[in-house]
Order: structure tokens, then sequence, then C-alpha cells
């Protein structure tokens, strides 16, 4: 088997004018993968995804597609000589043209047999003939779609694909969308600012803060072993505590633990559900209390005037104002500083 | 975001594109060229004299005082009515919005001829005034509308709650929250009366076009009527300097976001002073010259019988169109270029478009006749120079259709075409041709309707024998044969002004 990653991105940087939006972004989307990049808004998603598909001149690195060159500081494939298929946010459909031309747009002869097929693909048989305007927006999606999968691409760049869709619909499109993809085994790439979405549907998480790679590997490395304060913040919900380390363990309001981390001030990581409220414990007074239906947090301002957040069932949802005792189970992240 | 700076691959264009537009935009700075290097010919000396003769001062305070007064009027005129009809609960403002705008489709010399049939104590200042106020102050009324009704309508309740919510002070205030739009509308009317010729030619006032045309008729003085020309241009040129900038502030001082649609401020019983002034302006700049001329025609008869005037029909017709059809062509290259693709060359096209676009009409005419008495004796006076100087004349107009339709379209479909395998020409041809076809379509036809009405360049240049809608009413306007330019001035309503205020009204 094909061991040449489709996309491979080495130290690459850019930037526009005195203003640096990537620096020595590296990472690997191999064969059949589907890696999303994921990161707040501004911090250089997008300028990456352009990059790639090659609307922008790289500054600095290298960027190989399939083993090949495609984009260093003295070479720039053309974008249409790529053979990358690009998903763009709101669709981007072509308004003067059907379904079925806009599918087959990306195709050196207009064959139908291949229209047909990604026709049938993407679910939308006897659609072929609908202009773009009249169709629902995730009906656009999935012509999107189909128009970038057609000429059989090395990689899909997906941006930001389900953010223009209504909450209500996101999930169901996005489900299907990932389903084409994978029943395709198209190598994917796929950019959003929506930690839970890349979190549930990637095989590998690339965090970008700051236009640097904070850090990348599978959806549970980041989540449990976030590589840094920002990381730890950035994906899911976080209580972060100070702590004191003395060089073999480190001491926090809720606990003890060995850690080898060098001597003085430290801070711990705390997912909500690793923590619960109980008979014994530390003390504390709930603040705050917000209910989800299947569960439910309360802010609860501990002895030391620290405030954690802690999932709860339905049943323990305590009212503000309620006195409870708070207990951690398994080991905090540790980092220094 | 990003894309919206476009892609790196926009900043090299494609030859296929610069270089018939490169070109053209430097074909239609050459008439310009030329007149400055016939204002030189007797020496800077000459030209120095010509300049601070005491007769040409006159001319300029003549003329720009006529332009400060025709500007004032306007603004006058079109903020408190743009106003009423956006912000307003007055009745049947959606019919006034549209009557108020349609003086912009009659020619200035038709309007002039209804007045001074009616009565020839208009010829003179006050003739020009009243005629150029009543077919410019859309200049400042269209974009006014448009800047109003995107108004916040928050300030407007604040400054009820105030105490400070009296119609006169809701117009001052929404005015002063305008004042970009305002001045550069004011800027504009000011350039349309600099450059017009047919009112002051009609009321024998004398403007620069008009003394321009007289040098240049006199024949024995090419020089003056250049230097005149040259002088011309430079206060259109920083007219239109001005007006770029001050529509540059009105657009970034707009606010993007979605704003509610502003609840009507009730006029009570000042409604009644708002249609009598909309009354009296749309019958004095609509009703009053489709009166007079219906009258004309009606006491007259069609005095040079239809076939003279489906003649003339024909004369404007035909070069008209051929004129546009060509226009649009040269206009594609540099309209796609301005619109998709930033570089420093595409700036320049914007630009040098733009210097065409402070061109009057008779000063384009005057060049092209040196030009044509010099270069083209062969062709001089016959219809494919006339055609070539109506696309110097109009050029600008087809650039600025191309590149508005071009740019609507978001840039990102290019990229996706780009990325399925299209090279930036197949990207022209499949995507941005096919989805501006409507806009070049629009811009053919209000070029065709703009050079069927053109006066100067057609009088100036065109064929022996041939007569246009334009040129037969001015000829017998300007011998005060009123009875035969009636016909020609029904046929200019019918088949001119009613056309370009339906194109101008879907836009």
């Amino acid at each position: 088997m094909n061991t040449t990653p489709i996309l491979r991105l080495t130290d690459v940087s850019k930037s526009f004018g005195s203003l640096s939006v990537l620096s020595g972004v590296s990472f690997d989307a191999p064969r059949g993968s589907l890696t999303a990049v994921l990161g707040p808004s501004g911090q250089g998603k997008t300028t990456l995804l352009r990059l790639i598909a090659g609307f922008e001149r790289v500054g600095d690195g290298r960027i190989e597609i399939d083993g090949e060159v495609v984009g260093s500081s003295s070479v720039h494939v053309r974008p249409d000589r790529r053979g990358i298929g690009i998903v763009p946010q709101e669709g981007a459909l072509f308004p003067h043209l059907d379904v079925a031309d806009n599918i087959g747009f990306g195709l050196p002869r207009k064959s139908q047999h291949r229209i047909d097929e990604l026709i049938d693909l993407v679910g939308l048989s006897d659609m072929g003939s609908r202009r773009p305007s009249e169709i629902s927006g995730g009906q656009q999606q999935r012509v999107a779609l189909a128009r970038a999968l057609a000429p059989s691409p090395h990689l899909v760049l997906l941006d930001e694909p389900f953010s223009a869709l209504d909450a209500g619909l996101r999930a169901g499109i996005r489900d299907e969308v990932i389903g084409i993809l994978r029943a395709a085994s198209t190598t994917t790439l796929l950019v959003t600012h929506d930690q839970e979405e890349a979190m549930s549907i990637a095989d590998h998480v690339v965090v970008l803060l700051g236009g640097m790679v904070a850090q990348q590997g599978s959806p549970t490395d980041i989540y449990e072993r976030p590589a840094s304060v920002e990381v730890a913040r950035f994906i899911g919900d976080a209580n972060l505590l100070t702590a004191h380390a003395d060089g073999s363990s480190v001491t926090h309001v809720l606990g003890r633990q060995a850690s080898d981390i060098v001597a003085g001030t430290a801070t711990v990581l705390i997912r909500p559900e690793q923590l619960s409220v109980s008979s014994d414990g530390v003390p504390g007074l709930v603040e705050r209390r917000a209910y989800y239906g299947h569960d439910g947090t309360i802010g609860v301002r501990l002895e030391n005037g620290e405030v954690v957040s802690v999932r709860v069932s339905v049943a323990e949802l305590a009212p503000v104002g309620a006195r409870v005792h708070v207990i951690m189970r398994g080991q905090a992240t540790v980092f220094a500083g | 975001m990003t894309s919206a700076r476009g892609s790196s691959w926009r900043s090299k264009l494609p030859a296929p594109l610069i270089i018939p537009a490169v070109l053209a935009a430097l074909a239609s700075l050459v008439p310009l060229a030329y007149l400055v290097d016939v204002a030189f010919d007797r020496g800077a000396g000459f030209l120095w004299d010509e300049l601070w003769q005491r007769r040409t001062l006159d001319l300029v305070v003549r003329s720009g005082f006529l332009a400060a007064c025709v500007t004032v009027a306007s603004v006058v005129i079109a903020v408190p009515l743009a106003w009423s009809v956006m912000r307003s609960d007055l009745r049947g403002r959606r019919v006034w919005r549209v009557a108020l705008a349609l003086p912009l489709a009659i020619p200035s010399y038709l309007a002039a001829f209804a007045w001074i049939s009616w009565e020839s104590s208009f010829a003179g200042f006050w003739g020009a005034f009243l005629v150029l106020t009543a077919v410019s102050y859309p200049y400042v009324y269209l974009p006014l509308t448009a800047a109003f009704g995107r108004l916040d309508q928050s300030l407007d309740e604040i400054a009820t709650i105030h105490g400070k919510g009296s119609v006169p002070r809701l117009i001052v205030l929404a005015a002063r929250q305008c004042r970009g739009t305002i001045t550069a509308g004011s800027l504009l009317v000011a350039l349309y009366v600099l450059s017009d010729f047919g009112a002051v030619a009609t009321m024998r006032y004398d403007a620069f076009t008009w003394v321009i045309y007289g040098a240049y008729r006199a024949g024995f003085n090419p020089s003056r009527a250049a230097v005149l020309a040259v002088v011309l241009v430079m206060i259109a040129l920083v007219l239109v300097a001005a007006e770029a900038v001050a529509r540059g502030r009105a657009v970034s001082t707009m606010t993007s976001r979605a704003v509610a649609r502003p609840r009507p401020i009730r006029l009570r019983s000042l409604a009644i002073w708002f249609h009598a002034a909309i009354v009296i302006v749309v019958g004095l700049a609509v009703l009053f010259p489709l009166w007079r001329i219906l009258a004309w025609v009606s006491d007259h008869g069609v005095e040079d019988g239809v076939g003279d005037v489906a003649a003339a029909l024909w004369g404007s017709v035909r070069y008209s169109l051929v004129a546009a059809c060509i226009t649009v062509l040269v206009a594609l290259p540099i309209g796609l270029l301005v619109a998709r693709y930033r570089s420093r060359t595409s700036l320049l096209l914007d630009r040098a478009t733009y210097v065409t676009h402070a061109l009057p009409g008779i000063v384009v005419a005057i060049s092209m006749v040196f030009i044509g008495v010099r270069f083209f004796r062969p062709v001089y006076l016959e219809s494919p120079f006339l055609v070539l100087a109506y696309v110097a004349l109009f050029l600008p107009v087809a650039v600025g259709g191309v590149r508005s339709s071009a740019e609507q379209i978001p840039l990102g479909l290019d990229d996706v075409a780009r990325s399925l395998g299209s090279g930036p020409m197949a990207v022209i041809r499949r995507v941005n041709l096919p989805l501006i076809a409507p806009g070049i379509a629009s811009a053919t036809a209000l070029v065709t309707l703009a050079a069927m009405k053109e006066l100067p360049v057609t009088m100036l240049l065109r064929p022996t024998g041939t007569e246009t809608l334009a040129t037969r009413l001015w000829t017998h306007t300007s011998v005060s044969d009123y009875a035969a330019a009636g016909p020609y001035a029904l046929a200019i309503i019918i088949f001119v002004a009613i056309p370009t205020a339906i194109a101008t009204s879907q836009r």
C-alpha cells in the first residue's frame, strides 16, 4: 500500500505585507483520512486552505500533494493543475448552470454517465435540471460536494461547509457529507472553528492558534492531553486551577497527584466531567446553574475562592446558593507556570 | 475576510485581456492628448495670452456661476424631496419616487426647446438655469434616495425623544448623515452643467461649451477653441477627482449591517406642502416640456412629413446601435480586468477611463475634428468616424456598466472554477461572461440611447447629408422654426426619453 501522505505541509509560512498569518505550519494528511484544521476565526485557517488550493502563493516552506511539490517559495503550481476539489462555505454554485452542469463543470469531457453517478451518490436524483436558486441550502452543499468529487481529485478541501446551515439541519447534512466522503475513501481536509464538529468527525485534528500549529493528534489525544493551557481552554470546557509543585508532586484545592513538573506555581486542567458532587469532599457554594435537558452544570465557588464547573445529572442540579461538596476522579493535566 | 482581498492569481492579468484593454484605454486618451497638442500649436506664449484674456476669465466666471447656481438649486430640491419619498408617510410616495427621477431621461436641449419656444425671453442665464436645474437635480436626488433608504431610524427616534423631532430638523439630521452622498451628487451636477451643450446653446448663454463651439465655428481660430477646451477639461478633471473622493467617503461611512425598515415619519399638515413641491418640480421638469411638444405637434401637424422624421430616426438608430455594440465590446476587457483583477495595471485602466469620463461632448467633438482633418481625411465625415467618436465619448458609460455587473459576481466562484481545472480565460468564458450577459445587454441599451440623444459630437461629425433626431431638432430650434422642430422633439420623447426612463428605473 502506498504510504506517501496525500498532503504534506513542511514549515509553511505566509504573510501579507508585514502581517504574518501563518508561521512554520507542518502536518500530514494520510491517504483516505479526514483531517480537521481547527481554530478560532482569524487565526489563519482560511489562508492555509487557500495556500493548499493554490489561490495564494506560499511565502516559505513546502506543500506537497501526493509526493509532488506544488507550492514553495520557488514553485507554484496553478490552482487548475493541482487536482484539488474545494467545497466553499456557501457552496458557491454557478448560478447560471443547473445542478447537472454544475457537477459536470470540472469534467474534461462532459460525461453524462459520471454526472448521473454523482447525482445519485449525493442523493439528488431527478434534480439534475434544477437551478441552484431552486434547491435548499443543504442540497446546494451536496451539489457543491458532488461538483468537487466529479474530477476524482487527490484531495477535497471543505471550508467551514456547514456553518452557513441552520443549526437544526447541520448535524444531519454533515453526517451525510462525511458519509459520502468516507464511502469514496477521499482524503479530506476540513477547516472549521467548531471544535465539537472537528472532534466528532475527524481522524486527525490540527489545532491552529495564532497562525501556528498548537497541537495535532487524534481527537482523544487533544481532549485528554492538551499540549498547552490555550489548547485546553479552546477544546471543550476546562477548569484551570492554580497549583503548587514541589518537583515530585502538585497540590491544588481538589487534591494532590504525582508530577515531575518543575517546582513552583503550576496550572492544572480538570474537565467538568471529572468532577462530581458528593457527601464529602471540598465544600463550596453553588453560584450558577445551567440545565441542558440530558444533564447540566453547576458553577461552584470553592473554599479558596476558585470557581469550578461541575457536570452533574439532572437530579444533582442543586439550586444557586446551595452548599455542596466537590470531589475529583482521575488525574488532572498539569502545566508549568 | 481573506477571499475579499482576492487571490494572488488575480494579480497576474491574462494577456488576451490586458492587450485590448490597454490599447482601448490608450486610444481613449488620444483625443485629450491631441487637444493639448493643438492648444500648444502656436506656442506656450499664445496659450498663456489666451488664458489670461479678459474674455477667458469672464467665461470661467459665467460658467462657474451657472454651475454653482444650478448645483445649489439641485440640492435644495433634492434633499427635502428625497427625504419625503423615503422617510415620511407621504401618500403616493412610491409613485412620486419614480416620477421625480424621470427628468434624467430628458435631453437638456429638448427641455430648452420647450421653454424657449413658449417664451423667447427665457433666453440667457435664467433659461439655462431653469432647464439645467430641471434636468440635473436627479444626480443628487437618486443617490440620496438610496442613501436615505439605508439610514438607521434609531437616530430619528432619539431626536424625537429629545424633542428635536420636527420635520425640518429631521431632514437636516438625515442630510447631515448623508453629507458625502450629497457632495458627490453636487459635483456630478456641476460637471453636468459645465459639460452640457444643448441647454446653453439653445438659451444662447455664453458658457464654455457654447463659446468653444463658437470659436470652432468661426473657423479662423482652432487654437483658441482648443485652449478653452483644455481649460474646461482641467476644471472637469478637478470635479471628477473630487467626486471620486466624496463618493469613497460616502461609501465608507455607510453602515453595512442590515437596518430594520424605518417607520415613516408622520408629516400631518405638512404633507400638502411636499405634495405641492413635488407637483411643481415634476410639472416644470417633465409635464411642461411634454405639454409644449404635444401642443406644437397638434397645432402645426407634422410639417416636415413623416418620411423626414423616419429618416432622422433611422439616422439616430443606425449609428447609435453600431457604436453601442463596438463600445461595449471595447469596454469588456477593461471592465472585467477592473472588476475581477487587482493589480497596478487594472487600477491605472480604471483611472484612465475615469479621466475620459470628464471629457464634455463638445471637447470630444472638436478634438475628433482636429484628428479627422489631420490624419483621417478619407474617412473624416464618413460614418466610421462618427462611430469612433461615439466610442470615445461613451466608453466610460460602457465600462461602468460592465464593471458594476462583473463586480456582483462573488470572487469565490472564480476560485472554485480554477480548482475545477479552468484557466483564467476559461473562467471568464465559462463563468464571468454568462453571468454578466444581462449587464452587457443593459450597457448596450444605455449607450445606444445616450448616443441617440447626443448632440455636439453628432452635429460636428455626422456624415454629410445624414440627419438624426437630435440634429434636426437643433437645426430647427436654432432658427426659431419651432413648428418644424416639434415632431423631432416628440420622436425623441417616444424613442429615446421613454426607453431611457424604463431602462434606468429597472436598475
